[in-house]
């Protein structure tokens, strides 16, 4: 790219072949006909801006006219206008960016939205023939070109035309390509214009109003301090249902550059976000590059998630009460407390997530979150309220996957609940609901029943942490009077026959293969050495287990025959 | 209550002493390791192999060759010139002392291990022990627990000897020996005479201090024999006093005796018809048929049931014998001899003891207070906590179990302490226990 300035006129295009070529082999940004739509009101936008910088107090109209008879687009803008030089300039070398071509005697801050000259080909991809009239602010020559497919040889001219545009501004002109349809380009219309101020759309001949696409989804607006390098910001948790019901735990904000979407960005963790964010493309911090997928470099990304970090506490705050005006009666049902549970438990809780984290705890200390056995014949759902008043001394809490939280687990928690004991589960979270929401995420209610409520509850213990002490206690009787200990306990009939635990051996008579060990150990009296025998022979599975603890064994403890004769009884 | 208790043969076993087949066979051996009548020997060889010929057969025959033979001058027969009619007198003689020798070398544990606790539960009742054994059994239990026993003779005072008294009418723990004892013999006049120190005799010994006062003595037993001569004293009194406590019995045990002698089955079936009436052998099957009367069978040793079910038994009212005999719970017969003898004889190792103690204990030997309380207080810290196995199922279970609680609390010993606890676990998860704890 040169900075010369050409003097032919009309002008002709000075193709750079590989951006051109980029253009039509399939890149699935421009392969689309309404991205030229896209660059013209983009174009129309960047015109506004320059005349604003100039004059702060000028207020912009762009037109946009879709014409099903004329088989037309015209986009028309009271922006700056351009002079014959500045089209010379523009077309002369597509790729070339108007910001570095166009000399600005204020050296107005103002960059364009980005390198347009190639978006000006773009133009082709849904026109045949363009028309372009413009009249730059202060000049009052009116210019007309007219632009053919056939230019894109490089070699054939621009058609100068009469000049139609009185006022300042641009107006294009597009004569849409046969075979694309009006009807697809207003659709499309929604989609990237979606907040441009100043900005009407009609279709002709009805002269039907064309909406913008607004947001792509609704959000329960979060007051939020603008980061320097956006222009607006809407941020905050959905109003739909919909969104909600699918979520898949990541933040969606559209990239919006003055009211155009631009790209879409998914960041992962930062759940209930949704909403739109208009970068400032005066900004330094980063420069807005036409590529591939739109605007969006790697910069923008980056301040993008840190922005949304550092607002996502307040947007968890926000979320708790929409949720629950979106979700109204006949919809809750269509909601698990697994849903509700999974995510509460999602609620980040240090630092600046304090506010948010005790919000939605007080959205749950009504909800039954948690289920309780023992205290009642039958397990129950139950709240955290109900746990704080329950008249008791101490509450257990049992892993969610008690089926595989071992056999001393178990058993802990049959003893506890034979007693009468609360034994609290938590409720865990529903599969595929938030997936990819951090690990830090607690996977059970439980968790947050021992870390964050124990104040207010009835002391709280885990069951793993004392379930060797409850199980010990059940033990049914101590087989040998000397050390190592080996103890007769109950474990139930499909946990091993025998366990060490802590130093201990725990032969369990709920198992066949235990009560064989158990007449073995007392038909022997051979004291551990027996009980080592009567191992090898009905827990071979556990031999290693018990060696260790048995090593150290120098002397026979002897049994005598009363208790043998009460441990044979146990066992048969 | 007045029992009648009959103990044949198979009383003695456990004892040592064999019965009438390994007796003869005994004999035999000890015929041929001395080299005494060779031929005689052969001859019993043949017979040995030919049949179930025992020791009874033997004497039955040797009595009746000798009576042959010393009838047949009378006859005007000559007198056989063999060298086996001359070994038939030596070797009657030599039976005679041998069975006497073999029942004479009962050893006092072991007699007292099978008596004592007969003895102790029989005294303070009027029962009567009537047997055909000779050895002296029951005697040295009786003085090892100090039981008065009266056997028809009187005391020794401070004489070698003691001469026939008879039995009183008093109510007393009577020994009618119905076949007479190793100490037991006659006089050259006849008389009946018991030796303090027993003496199996060949043939006759004449004893004396050679002043013109000298004793002939000869073996009063009454050999086995098909006929046994019943009618030199004091055998029809031991007689008389067998018939008058079968008569007067208010429960009858036999025990040990396969009741093939007509006067002893006889006296049964007649018990059987009136009185509770048991026969205790290891097969269970009575060795005889069917018979009018109705009695039970306890199936198992004498040991078995001298030590431990008889105590039981003389526990409960006599209109509850019966019934207290069919809840005999079913036993396994094997004798407890040996090892209640090893349980209490303080000479053996702590292990043995124990050991001893424990198959007691597993066998469902229920022993008394006498038994129990001072082996619980043994010096052996094993035996003490072993002892504790046969506490349960005892014949005085309640004051065992107060003595082991009080020993328990007042002494140091924890393992005993720790027993104790697992013994009252025990207690409080056993249902009624019957006379019997054997197990199967």
């Amino acid at each position: 790219m040169t900075d010369t300035i050409p003097s032919a006129w009309p002008p002709v295009f000075t193709l750079d072949t590989e951006a051109v070529l980029r253009l039509f082999t399939g890149d699935r940004f421009y392969s689309s006909s309404d991205a030229g739509l896209r660059e013209a009101i983009l174009n129309a936008i960047d015109a506004c801006g320059r005349r604003q910088d100039s004059d702060p107090n000028h207020e912009s109209t762009i037109t946009v006219t879709f014409d099903d008879d004329a088989r037309t687009v015209t986009v028309r803008d009271n922006g700056i206008g351009m002079t014959q030089e500045d089209l010379t300039n523009l077309f002369a070398k597509v790729g070339a960016s108007a910001a570095k071509l166009v000399e600005q005697p204020e050296a107005s801050a103002y960059k364009s939205i980005g390198e347009f000259g190639i978006g000006v080909v773009s133009y082709f991809l849904m026109a045949k023939r363009f028309q372009l009239h413009t009249t730059k602010v202060g000049v009052g020559e009116a210019i007309g070109l007219e632009f053919s497919d056939g230019m894109l040889d490089g070699e054939t001219p621009a058609l100068s035309i009469e000049g139609r545009q009185s006022e300042p501004g641009t107006t294009l002109v597009l004569m849409v390509r046969d075979g694309i349809e009006i009807d697809f380009l207003v659709k499309r219309f929604a989609h990237w214009v979606r907040d441009v101020e100043g900005l009407n759309a009609v279709r002709m001949p009805r002269n039907e109003a064309i909406q913008q696409g607004g947001a792509s989804h609704e959000v329960k607006h979060t007051a939020v301090q603008l980061p320097e390098w956006a222009e607006r910001v809407t941020v905050g948790p959905p109003e739909k249902f919909e969104v909600w019901n699918r979520f898949d735990g990541q933040a969606h904000v559209d990239i919006l550059y003055r009211g155009v979407f631009v790209d879409r960005m998914d960041i992962p963790g930062l759940w209930g976000t949704e909403g739109s964010i208009d970068v400032d493309p005066k900004h330094e911090a980063f420069k807005p590059k036409l590529n591939r997928e739109g605007f969006v470099g790697e910069q923008l990304k980056g301040h993008l998630t840190r922005f949304l970090q550092q607002v996502h506490p307040q947007i968890l705050e926000t979320a708790v009460e929409c949720l629950r005006d979106v979700l109204a009666d006949d919809r809750t049902k269509e909601w698990t407390i697994q849903r509700w549970v999974t995510l509460w438990l999602a609620v980040p809780r240090s630092g600046d997530y304090a506010k948010a984290a005790a919000l939605w705890d007080a959205e749950f200390q009504q909800r039954n979150s948690f289920r309780i056995l023992g205290l009642e014949s039958q397990p129950r759902d139950v709240s955290v309220a109900e746990l704080q008043a329950l008249d008791v001394e101490q509450i257990y809490l049992a892993p969610l996957a008690l089926g595989q939280a071992g056999a001393i687990v178990q058993q802990a928690v049959r003893v506890l609940r034979a007693r009468g004991e609360p034994v609290v589960q938590g409720i865990g979270r529903e599969s595929g609901f938030l997936a990819g929401v951090a690990s830090w995420a607690a996977q059970e209610t439980s968790e947050l029943l021992f870390q964050y409520f124990r104040e207010s509850l009835p002391k709280v213990v885990k069951v793993g942490d004392v379930a060797q002490a409850i199980v010990g206690q059940e033990g049914i009787a101590e087989v040998f009077d000397e050390p190592p200990r080996v103890r007769i306990v109950r474990l139930g009939d499909h946990a091993a026959p025998i366990v060490t635990v802590g130093g201990e051996i725990w032969v369990n008579l709920e198992s066949e293969n235990g009560r064989r060990m158990i007449e073995e150990v007392c038909d022997r009296n051979e004291g551990h050495l027996g009980l080592w025998v009567a191992c090898l022979r009905h827990a071979p599975d556990e031999v290693a287990a018990v060696a260790s603890v048995l090593r150290n064994v120098t002397k026979t403890a002897v049994v005598g025959p009363v208790k043998r004769r009460f441990l044979r009884g146990l066992s048969r | 209550m007045r029992v009648l208790l009959f103990t044949g043969a198979g009383a003695s076993v456990e004892l040592g002493v064999p019965a009438m087949r390994s007796m003869v066979e005994q004999f035999g051996d000890h015929l041929s390791d001395h080299g005494i009548a060779a031929r005689v020997v052969d001859k019993l060889q043949e017979h040995l192999e030919a049949s179930d010929f025992d020791m009874e057969h033997l004497i039955d025959q040797l009595d009746n060759i000798e009576s042959g033979l010393s009838a047949s001058p009378e006859w005007g027969i000559e007198p056989i010139k063999s060298t086996v009619a001359g070994e038939i007198g030596v070797v009657r003689l030599e039976a005679e002392w041998f069975v006497l020798h073999v029942c004479e070398r009962v050893v006092q544990r072991m007699a007292r291990s099978l008596w004592g606790a007969t003895l102790r539960a029989l005294n303070g009742h009027d029962a009567t022990i009537v047997t055909t054994n000779y050895d002296r059994a029951v005697e040295i239990a009786a003085s090892h627990v100090k039981i008065a026993l009266t056997d028809g003779y009187a005391s020794f005072g401070d004489k070698e000897y003691a001469s026939w008294n008879g039995f009183g009418d008093e109510p007393a723990l009577r020994l009618v020996k119905l076949h007479g004892s190793t100490d037991w013999y006659h006089s050259l006049n006849g008389s009946a005479v018991k030796l303090r120190h027993a003496m199996p005799l060949y043939g006759t010994l004449t004893v004396g201090a050679g002043q013109g006062d000298d004793i002939g003595l000869t073996s009063a037993a009454v050999l086995p024999s098909r006929e046994k001569k019943v009618t030199q004293a004091p055998y029809p009194k031991l007689s008389f006093e067998f018939q008058k406590a079968a008569a007067a019995a208010e429960i009858a045990l036999f025990v040990g005796t396969s009741l093939r002698d007509p006067d002893i089955s006889s006296i049964f079936r007649e018990c059987s018809t009136r009185v509770p009436t048991v026969l205790v052998t290891p097969s269970g099957v009575p060795g005889f048929g069917e018979g009018e009367g109705e009695w039970s069978v306890v199936k198992e040793t004498a040991s078995q049931f001298l030590v431990s079910t008889l105590p039981g038994l003389m526990r409960v009212e006599p209109n509850e014998l019966s019934k207290a005999v069919m809840q005999t719970a079913a036993s396994t017969p094997r004798s407890i001899l040996e090892w209640y003898s090893t349980a209490f004889d303080v000479r053996e190792t702590s292990a043995a003891r124990c050991q001893a103690i424990e198959k007691l204990a597993d066998a469902g030997v229920s022993l008394g207070a006498a038994d129990l309380l001072p082996m619980l207080k043994d010096d052996e810290r094993d035996v003490r906590l072993f002892a504790l196995a046969l506490v349960q199922g005892s014949l005085d279970e309640d004051r065992c179990v107060n003595e082991a609680e009080a020993l328990a609390a007042a002494g140091d010993d924890i393992r005993f302490s720790d027993e104790v606890g697992y013994l009252k676990k025990l207690m409080e998860r056993a249902p009624v226990e019957t006379t019997s704890r054997a197990q199967q």
